[in-house]
């Protein structure tokens, strides 16, 4: 019997010890001649037509795991199970199949067979599936055979060795370890290694390699003239220490983990925060953090308990960490949501896996890897930890600077409660005379005038309505007259003019219809939204919160007030009950976020009640990223912004049976994908409940006059005793603007909300940035040839690889953290591996095994492996330290070679792999750019910061273009270039800039006309070399020392004599040109000279 | 190891300068360069080829199948009543009742094949057309589906089949790239990573061109005199090839140094090819570049451009069409009578003006035309006069290139909406076409990601009965 994989075997040996149908099998049934004829007359050719293509033991490729060439083989069944269940031909899947019935794959795929052969089929199985073919079942030769322990025995998984340093024979050549391995090589090859580089091609070599940027004229001068024995070392220490190493290093791993900036698909919507995880990657590699602490904060940087912050302490970097997984791509209406999480996650697995570990788990997502010792196991263990962990913009402002004033927020706001309340009184007393001032108002002409010509009741009308000049004539005549604060006098007219207005606050309709009315004495009516069902956990405490925002120990009293740091006249925005979990209490500046955990949706909508500003609901479906607003998962994302309660109901008839979160979003603008962000607002709130009911309002103004009830309200809430009712009420009021707390006309708010304004403004803005939180912890089933809708029964446990030990991972929580540790564990052969040759490559141009992400079968194997196994373990040794290898690499005698080869080397080994010489390197796609902005002298030195919008001008219209960023990328350096994948910056592509799509360990280095095409013709270039040409006239008088100075700046050295003669040939010529046709300009000849500089293929090459 | 590609070398070093001295003279010919440096040198087909270039008619939005090529007189008799087979959600999923086609079909050719009253010039050409009826696509969304008809699977990132084409094929004429969009104004849903090369090098990235100047980017010299860039490749090329001499292993150098001659005759070839005024007017004519519509002209204009490049040996030209006014290339969702009648005018006397004019020059043997929308239309209304999306069942057609003209394949259900016959899919019509070309689908693979990847994944059949 084949050991398909251990799942398969507990299928199959469950099915023959339990099934029935395997004593039936057993027993040997004499068939009848008639049973015999049916069979091969109306059964056998067919299947040998329609079927045998994908189900017999010699078909190509089998499909679904069924044969049906025998009778031993159906009666094994496929990967779903029974096809055939003799005597039951309804209950068989393979007849559901073969009528194409909906829901069930059609079988046969090319074509329906005939309503005769289907009947046939029918009766065949309902007579007991009499079947002569009794040979038995041979191997299955299209299921590889997977044997783990085998497996395993691949070089990359073994540990690593602690090999000795090879004994060579020219020690003196040897500066280091390093180059004893490659000399020993060299040596038993008898070929000698090329001599030394010259200190000119050295320095521009390292300063590439390191930077990215060549050396200045001045950089290399001084290293010529240091002639001190470690004067080369010296420039070594300079361009590690340089902010430009990060840019240089960053680009490598963005390649690794397919960085990119949009959803690709029909709008290529532009992912919120992405530039963050770029600009932690320079940091993290200008700051050289150990690469164990960088897997760290990739798994798990959330969860760390001692994160890394930035140098003023403000910023948690390790937070940031994981802010690649979801860079992926995305629909804006995927028709499966769990088709689409299983294809997101598929992406992020393969990302990870070979960008850490260098091995393909993505592979394993179908079936057991067919080369390397990887289980379907492992692949639906990380996707279990993915569905235990979700997708989080984190506010990166350390705590400890949120909370450092908090002290003196507190204080602060209750004093400004206070005054607030104080203020308010000058309202809250006179509610009465407001009641009689919009009375008198609304009965006048003019009113009446205005409202039958119907302009205050289309609510749905953009802009919405406003009153008429002539109402507000009678607002600001009433209010003097009346002695009223005119703003609220204002409010009031509105409130009872206009529909969209009242409309908006039920809780106040019986102060409409005092106003209305004649009396003051309310029908004790007051209609609220109606009750919700919750079909998730409502129990909050439950609930999964991110950031400070949501802490309940930040409210004094069960009612508090929601401050407006930005609005003087309205200082406060409304009043909270904070029993109900609220955000934006002190400030929207401490950010945060509450999710629920996860639960199943059932097909009927998703209830919930939320009032806030700036903020967002959504209902998270599989994982689903909204990506923009697609015709069916629009309705997963609601917008809260309006103070009063609104309830959300979001319909889920597409996805019952999905396991679903609700978020709720204090600044949700900040996980908005279409919307250019706002900047952040100081005064977001949000509240939520999911109490079915809210408080009823009703009976607070039941038979009460409505200005007694406010008032009282106002009373209860200065003295802190609101009821929840009051405090809707009283919200309300002053949200309505029918009363108000305003700096502008109390001194003593005014003086305590400027005291409030300045502790607030101590916290900092949120810097928000793309990461995981915690989610609801599960095992995912394996899906069974890959396929979501057919699902393992058992639950695959998560665990780190099997090949490493299959440790289990902790039930409680996903396990990213334990999941990061097994990575960088000394027993994990792997990582390191991968790090050191990934670095290897990117030093000497060719990795030791040259399959940058892939050290498994399929992958190359080790030029070098003693010498991969040292670096790795002089890696750890190291403390991990990327920096350190680095140095070491380009100290080593080897890199200091020059790029000749020895004459045999080049015949034997045409490759280098044997490094004989340091290769010929092209400079990469934006090295090249960044080296054209170098020498024209408009390279934009500046760090970090948010992307620049690509150029796209020469790119076709397409949907979701978007407008062109500057030709010259603002002279920024590359790095930071926006990735658009549906519109890549096509300079940088033609050049050989990865897709930002698929995860790239080496890139190809391509040489093609179309580069020449853009070197040559494009406007980038022409502008650039204009540049040049303008910064050498004025800053050198003298051709020679103009060319000179060229060379120096492009090449790295000073022009020879012939091309100095060759530069003036140059000068001449054209300028002869020129003037046959017409005057000659020095700049026009000039520039010409500059461009040809830039063509040389000594610009573009390192020697 | 790779073996040591001694000819090449050995070559090199007899012409005792390296290729670089040779460029400097600078008046080598095509057929030398050939098979020598480019990456996009011919190569070898697996099996002798039928076909040598294709010419990719990408009706982008989903033509109605039952209102082009797969008449369905059911669907007048039940006109106006709901559905009642089972209906698959659509996208926008406002469905209405069965809706008759607003245009009649005639029997074209010796063949007969009924084509609708929107395509009577493409009638005109029946007998020369594979026309399948039982084409199905793998997405019901417009990106999704065309990154399948383009690269075999529905997300972005994948190689297209004109990139596929460039890499296992080259190219015949080294001074003309070997993937070439003539684009209509509209990049389908989706980008340009419909057409892009994904992991392929970047040698097979297309080439995008249009039919007004500048014809492709960076194709036009800047320099302000003409002869001026002339003088200045001469001195780069001495200087370069100076330099040369110090590093002469430097392989890549070399290559280098020739794309800049590459490129100042593709700089020459591309404006000349795809220069349109020189065809005479009876050429013109016949691909309707006197009719009165303008997107008429401009899609004749856009064939006319796709002949001239597969005459000159170009590999693969993707033709895409563009906006029609108010309807949206052919995503009729609603005013279905109008959108379809507009796009079909543009594009159907351009199109039979390429089959005949390919015929008359002998070419239309050795080129393949296929027309084929990402996925059709439903059988039922959107709302009241429009069609949603149909991925399971539409039409599409091939000529040419060693299909069998005159035939029809595979068929839908009496209403036009599922395939039931010889049901084919994206894979199937990528393998079939690399057929023609001479290409083994499964045996053209790129070593990416710890697999050997096809265009056609694990799937793919070859259909003898749609070739000749």
């Amino acid at each position: 019997m084949p050991i398909v994989s251990s799942m398969h075997l507990r299928f199959v040996t469950a099915f023959l010890i339990c099934s029935p149908l395997a004593l039936l099998a057993s027993e040997s049934v004499e068939l009848t001649s008639e049973q015999v004829s049916f069979f091969e007359t109306n059964i056998r050719p067919v299947l040998s037509e329609s079927c045998y293509e994908c189900h017999a033991e010699d078909s190509e490729k089998l499909k679904g795991g069924l044969l049906l060439d025998s009778k031993a083989g159906w009666m094994r069944g496929g990967d779903t199970g029974q096809a055939i269940v003799p005597g039951d031909a309804e209950n068989s899947l393979l007849i559901h199949m073969i009528r194409h019935e909906p829901g069930y794959k059609a079988m046969p795929l090319k074509s329906k067979l005939s309503d005769v052969q289907i009947s046939n089929f029918v009766t065949w199985i309902n007579e007991g599936a009499f079947d002569p073919r009794d040979q038995a079942v041979g191997e299955l030769k299209n299921v590889d055979y997977f044997n783990l322990e085998e497996r395993k025995q691949w070089w990359s998984f073994q540990p690593i060795v602690a090999h000795e340093v090879p004994e060579i024979n020219d020690s003196d050549w040897s500066r280091n370890a390093y180059d004893n391995f490659i000399l020993a090589a060299l040596e038993s090859k008898e070929w000698e290694p090329t001599p030394e580089a010259t200190k000119q091609a050295l320095l521009r070599r390292l300063s590439f390699d390191l930077i990215g940027l060549a050396p200045t004229p001045e950089e290399m001068q001084a290293f010529l003239e240091d002639n001190s024995p470690d004067a080369y070392e010296k420039q070594v220490d300079r361009l590690l220490a340089s902010p430009h190493f990060g840019e240089k290093w960053a680009r490598h791993w963005m390649d690794a983990v397919r960085y990119g900036e949009s959803k690709s698909f029909e709008f290529d919507y532009v992912m919120p925060h992405a530039h963050q995880y770029r600009n932690y990657l320079i940091q993290m590699f200008n700051q050289d953090v150990p690469y164990d602490d960088f897997i760290r904060e990739s798994f798990a940087g959330d969860l760390l308990e001692n994160p890394r912050y930035d140098e003023t302490g403000t910023i948690n970097q390790s937070v940031k960490g994981p802010g690649f997984l979801y860079l992926t791509d995305g629909q804006h209406g995927p028709p499966d949501l769990h088709e689409d999480e299983a294809r997101i996650f598929s992406g992020i697995i393969d990302a990870t896996s070979k960008a850490y570990l260098g091995i393909t788990i993505a592979c394993a997502r179908c079936h057991d890897h067919k080369f390397d010792a990887i289980t379907t196991g492992d692949y639906y263990s990380w996707y279990g930890m993915l569905r235990s962990s979700r997708l989080d913009v984190s506010n990166a402002v350390a705590e400890t600077k949120q909370l450092v004033p908090e002290s003196k927020l507190r204080n602060g706001k209750s004093a400004v409660y206070d005054a607030a309340m104080e203020d308010a009184g000058r309202d809250a007393t006179r509610i009465a005379d407001y009641l009689a001032a919009t009375r008198r108002i609304a009965a006048h002409d003019e009113y009446l005038a205005y409202t039958k010509s119907g302009a205050n009741k289309q609510a749905r009308k953009k802009p919405a309505p406003k009153l008429s000049d002539k109402v507000l004539a009678l607002v600001e005549l009433e209010s003097t007259s009346a002695k009223l604060d005119k703003a609220v006098l204002r409010s009031w007219v509105e409130y009872f003019a206009l529909k969209h207005v009242h409309s908006k606050w039920p809780q106040l309709d019986v102060v409409r219809q005092s106003i209305a009315g004649s009396g003051e004495v309310a029908p004790g009516r007051g209609k609220h939204l109606a009750p919700i069902k919750t079909v998730y956990p409502a129990d909050l405490s439950q609930w999964i919160q991110t950031g400070l925002a949501f802490r309940e120990e930040q409210t004094t009293t069960e009612q508090d007030i929601i401050l407006s740091v930005k609005d003087n006249k309205r200082v406060v925005q409304t009043i909270v009950d904070a029993s109900q979990p609220t955000a934006g209490l002190y400030s929207g500046r401490i950010s945060g976020s509450l999710r629920s955990p996860d639960f199943i949706l059932d097909g009927t909508p998703v209830e919930l009640y939320a009032r806030g500003r700036n903020a967002r609901v959504n209902l998270i479906v599989r994982n689903y990223e909204q990506a923009g607003f697609g015709p069916t998962t629009k309705i997963l994302s609601v917008a809260v912004n309006g103070s009063n309660w609104q309830r959300i109901s979001i319909q889920t008839k597409l996805w019952p049976g999905q396991p679903a979160y609700l978020e709720v979003l204090q600044d949700g603008e900040t996980r908005r994908l279409k919307a250019p962000l706002r900047s952040q607002a100081d005064d977001s709130f949000v509240s939520i409940s999911t109490d079915p009911n809210l408080p009823n309002t009703a009976k607070l103004w039941s038979g009460k006059p409505v200005a007694s009830v406010i008032r009282q309200a106002w009373d209860n809430a200065r003295r802190r005793s609101m009821s929840p009712e009051e405090a809707e009420v009283l919200g309300a009021m002053f949200e309505a603007g029918l009363i108000r707390a305003g700096s502008d006309r109390s001194e003593q708010l005014n003086s305590l909300m400027a005291r409030y304004r300045e502790v607030h403004n101590e916290i900092p803005e949120p810097v928000y940035t793309r990461s995981l939180t915690e989610g609801t912890a599960q095992n995912e089933p394996i899906y069974i040839r890959g396929s979501h809708q057919n699902l393992s029964k058992e639950l695959n446990p998560r665990r780190f690889l099997d090949a490493l030990g299959g440790d289990l991972l902790p039930e409680a929580n996903s396990g990213r953290l334990e999941f990061a540790e097994h990575m960088v564990s000394e027993s994990n052969p792997l990582v390191a591996r991968t790090m050191v040759n990934r670095i290897w490559h990117h030093v000497f141009g060719r990795g030791i095994v040259s399959s940058i992400e892939d050290l498994g079968e399929l992958g190359s194997l080790p030029s070098h492996p003693e010498l991969l196994d040292y670096l790795a373990k002089d890696f750890m040794a190291n403390d991990w330290s990327v920096k350190t290898m680095i140095r070491k690499m380009v100290t080593s005698s080897t890199y200091r070679m020059s790029t000749v080869p020895a004459s045999e080397a080049l015949a034997m080994d045409p490759d280098n792999i044997y490094l004989q010489r340091m290769p010929v390197k092209r400079l990469e796609a934006e090295q090249i750019r960044d080296h054209v902005l170098f020498v024209s002298n408009q390279l934009n030195r500046e760090l970090y910061g948010p992307s620049v919008v690509a150029y796209t001008g020469d790119l076709p219209s397409a949907r979701g273009k978007g407008k062109s960023g500057p030709i010259d990328g603002e002279s920024r350096r590359s790095i930071y270039t926006q990735l658009r994948r549906n519109f890549m910056p096509s300079f940088l592509r033609i050049l050989g800039m990865p897709n930002s799509i698929e995860p790239i360990g080496a890139r190809n280095v391509t040489n093609v006309p179309a580069q020449s095409l853009a070197l040559m013709n494009s406007e980038f270039m022409r502008k650039q070399s204009k540049a040049w040409a303008e910064y050498l006239l004025e800053s050198e008088t003298d051709d020679v020392a103009r060319i000179n100075h060229m060379h120096q700046v492009a090449l790295s050295r000073p022009a020879e004599e012939n091309e100095v003669t060759w530069a003036r040939d140059l000068v001449r010529d054209i300028s002869e040109l020129y003037q046959e046709n017409g005057e000659v300009d020095q700049l026009a000849v000039w520039q010409e000279l500059c461009h040809v500089m830039m063509n040389r293929k000594e610009f573009i090459y390192l020697f | 190891m790779k073996p040591y590609d001694t000819s090449r070398r050995d070559f090199l070093k007899n012409s005792s300068m390296g290729f670089g001295m040779l460029a400097a003279s600078s008046l080598f010919q095509k057929d030398l360069t050939a098979g020598l440096l480019s990456p996009l040198a011919p190569k070898a087909p697996h099996f002798a080829p039928k076909a040598k270039s294709v010419i990719f008619l990408y009706m982008d939005g989903g033509v109605s199948q039952v209102d082009s090529f797969d008449p369905k007189p059911q669907l007048a008799k039940e006109n106006g009543q709901q559905p009642k087979f089972k209906v698959d959600a659509t996208v926008f999923n406002n469905n209405g009742g069965l809706l008759k086609s607003p245009w009649e079909f005639k029997r074209y050719g010796e063949s007969g094949i009924p084509v609708s009253d929107l395509f009577p010039h493409i009638g005109s050409c029946a007998d020369d057309l594979c026309v399948i009826r039982s084409m199905t696509a793998l997405s019901p969304n417009h990106p999704n589906a065309n990154y399948a008809m383009h690269c075999g699977h529905v997300l972005a990132g994948r190689p297209s089949m004109g990139s596929w084409f460039s890499y296992g094929l080259g190219n015949f004429n080294q001074n003309l790239p070997s993937y070439v969009v003539v684009n209509g104004g509209l990049m389908p849903p989706g980008g340009m990573q419909t057409f892009g090369n994904g992991f392929l090098p970047a040698n097979h990235q297309p080439s995008i061109v249009v039919p007004r100047h500048p014809v492709m980017n960076n194709i036009d010299p800047r320099e302000p005199v003409s002869e001026l860039q002339r003088k200045k490749l001469d001195y780069l090329n001495s200087i370069d090839t100076e330099f040369f001499k110090k590093y002469h292993h430097a392989d890549e150098v070399e290559t280098a140094i020739e794309n800049y001659e590459l490129a100042y005759r593709m700089q020459m070839e591309v404006p000349e090819v795809t220069d349109i005024s020189k065809e005479t007017e009876a050429t013109k004519r016949l691909y309707g570049m006197d009719s009165p519509f303008e997107k008429t002209r401009q899609y004749g204009s856009q064939c006319l451009i796709a002949r001239r490049l597969v005459e000159q040996g170009v590999r693969f030209v993707e033709l895409t069409v563009s906006g029609i006014g108010g309807a949206d290339r052919w995503d009729q969702h609603g005013n279905l009578k109008a959108g379809h009648e507009k796009n079909a005018f543009a594009v159907d006397q351009p199109i039979a003006g390429l089959i005949k004019d390919l015929k008359a020059r002998g070419l239309l043997d050795s080129t393949l035309l296929v027309f084929t929308g990402e996925f059709g239309r439903t059988p039922f209304a959107q709302g009241t006069n429009g069609r949603d999306h149909n991925p399971q069942g539409f039409s599409m057609w091939m000529a040419g290139g060693g299909v069998k003209g005159g035939t029809v394949y595979g068929a839908t259900d009496e209403y036009g909406y599922r395939a039931v016959e010889n049901i084919m899919d994206v894979h199937d019509l990528h393998a079939n076409m690399m057929h023609l070309m001479g290409i083994d689908h499964k045996e053209l693979t790129y070593r990416f990601s710890g697999r050997d990847v096809r265009l056609t994944d694990v799937h793919g059949h070859i259909i003898p009965d749609i070739l000749a």
